[in-house]
């Protein structure tokens, strides 16, 4: 009898842990990719992608079979990198968006053949630009644009993972990319891409 | 005439408009708005420069190991299967040995006392101040008839929005949950400063009420405290549920927000439905 409690016990923590592996594990590098950009640094990334995965094995009871596995694991990120790297940030977001509008709208070209919409004079900005410019936007912005234009979720998706209306998705991304509109060009103008390709 | 929203722009970008209608409407503002194209087109810039040109990085091999081992050195401190399984396979140990301190262990097992070591934060809770006390006490209210929602609605959507119009400062999160609908929201105001609280109703009549403020209130406890010792045990991504005659009281935390749902709903079901993390 009591070898066959024993055994009992073995099979589910086995079972368990084979599903772990065949579902969870699979996303690490999906996780590790939005660990790097939330974080901006290897070794933060790598403590959360721990972090994450401990919690994730830990509380594996708790997701239920045949939900989003991937969804569930960003929201366990997601909320870590909220506890562990906003404890020091203790005052809610406040963005002024008709800040960022007025900018926006100052350095908008007047047409739309205009040079600063061209990508060709965006191609010499290297990865770390583009990360630089991603990290700097606000932690609610940022992870839409990580989620929709590098990981290639759909809206849908997206409010899954954050928790918030897919309206709200779509009105973050819109303001975020405009965002970094203003922050390429100005890293583009800054290196003289831009005049270059004006006076062609 | 009902105003453009611009972020549809930013919706045609992703493909994101299933209705062709729609479509053809932002499709045709475009053609017909230069200010309309030209941040079409940024927002395409956008997208396509950051997909083409953010490397995608495969998770360093130290790094895997580094989760594997955690995960591991987790797994053995939490069961004990593992050397039990070893006592098996080694030659030194005859079956008899073996049985006798599975015997031993199965007896400890069977004697321990029941696993609800977790600590009692309820007994910490005092003040009218305290979100425990007031998140029971609007509960009752309810229950009572004398606290009605200042809007229903079923859409999480338009009670963030509620709560954006109604200044609450801080971001709000309204999931929706499965098996139980929404019914409204209500803003309140203490100090001068707007708090955001909603409820839920299940299909059998059961209400939840969740009551949800940022942290920040809660850490310089000018408004509103909680016992610190609660506070760090959500920070640690746990969940508190403390059960009382007629309702059950549970704490978690979403984003950044320290919540408390009330609700008079069976406690499994509770925990199951608003214990996520």
């Amino acid at each position: 009898m009591f070898a066959f409690l024993f055994a009992l016990f073995k099979s589910d923590e086995r079972k368990a842990n084979e599903e772990f592996e065949r579902e969870a594990v699979p996303h690490m590098d999906a996780l590790y990719n939005f660990a790097i950009k939330m974080t901006g640094d290897s070794d933060d990334a790598s403590d959360l992608l721990q972090e994450t995965y401990l919690k994730a094995f830990r509380f594996w009871d708790k997701f239920e079979k045949g939900t989003n596995c991937k969804a569930w694991l960003f929201r366990i990120m997601r909320n870590t990198y909220i506890n562990t790297y906003r404890k020091n940030t203790k005052e809610p977001d406040k963005i002024d968006y008709e800040e960022v509008e007025n900018f926006y709208e100052n350095i908008k070209p007047s047409s739309t053949d205009s040079a600063h919409l061209e990508k060709d004079i965006y191609d010499n900005l290297l990865d770390d630009e583009l990360s630089s410019a991603i990290s700097s936007l606000p932690e609610d912005f940022r992870t839409v644009v990580i989620l929709c234009d590098i990981e290639g979720y759909s809206y849908e998706e997206i409010a899954d993972f954050v928790d918030v209306p897919v309206g709200t998705v779509r009105s973050r991304l819109h303001r975020a990319r405009k965002m970094l509109f203003t922050k390429l060009y100005k890293y583009a103008d800054d290196k003289g891409y831009v005049s270059k390709e004006k006076n062609k | 005439m009902i105003e453009f929203r611009k972020d549809m722009i930013t919706a045609l970008v992703d493909n994101e408009i299933n209705d062709p209608m729609v479509k053809q409407d932002v499709l045709s503002r475009i053609e017909s708005d230069t200010s309309l194209a030209i941040d079409y087109k940024a927002q395409l810039l956008i997208k396509n420069l950051v997909k083409e040109k953010v490397e995608w990085k495969k998770t360093p091999d130290k790094v895997k190991a580094k989760v594997f081992k955690k995960i591991n050195s987790n797994a053995k401190v939490n069961t004990s299967t593992s050397i039990l399984s070893d006592l098996f396979e080694r030659p030194a140990f005859s079956f008899a040995t073996a049985f006798v301190v599975i015997l031993a262990l199965v007896l400890i097992l069977l004697n321990r006392p029941e696993p609800t070591v977790e600590k009692d934060f309820a007994v910490e809770q005092f003040g009218d101040d305290n979100m425990f006390i007031q998140a029971k006490n609007n509960f009752n209210s309810i229950i009572e008839g004398k606290l009605a929602p200042q809007m229903t609605s079923e859409n999480s959507g338009e009670i963030v929005k509620f709560f954006d119009d109604n200044g609450v400062k801080y971001s709000t999160s309204v999931p929706e949950k499965k098996n139980w609908k929404l019914l409204g929201a209500v803003v309140s105001e203490d100090k001068g400063e707007k708090f955001a609280h909603h409820v839920y109703v299940s299909k059998d009549g059961k209400l939840a009420y969740l009551f949800q403020v940022d942290e920040s209130y809660l850490n310089n406890r000018e408004i509103i405290k909680l016992s610190d010792d609660l506070i760090k045990y959500l920070d640690d991504g746990n969940c508190y549920t403390s059960k009382s005659e007629k309702s059950i009281t549970l704490f978690t935390k979403i984003q950044n927000n320290i919540c408390a749902i009330v609700s008079n709903a069976d406690q499994k079901e509770v925990e199951k439905t608003f214990c996520s993390l």
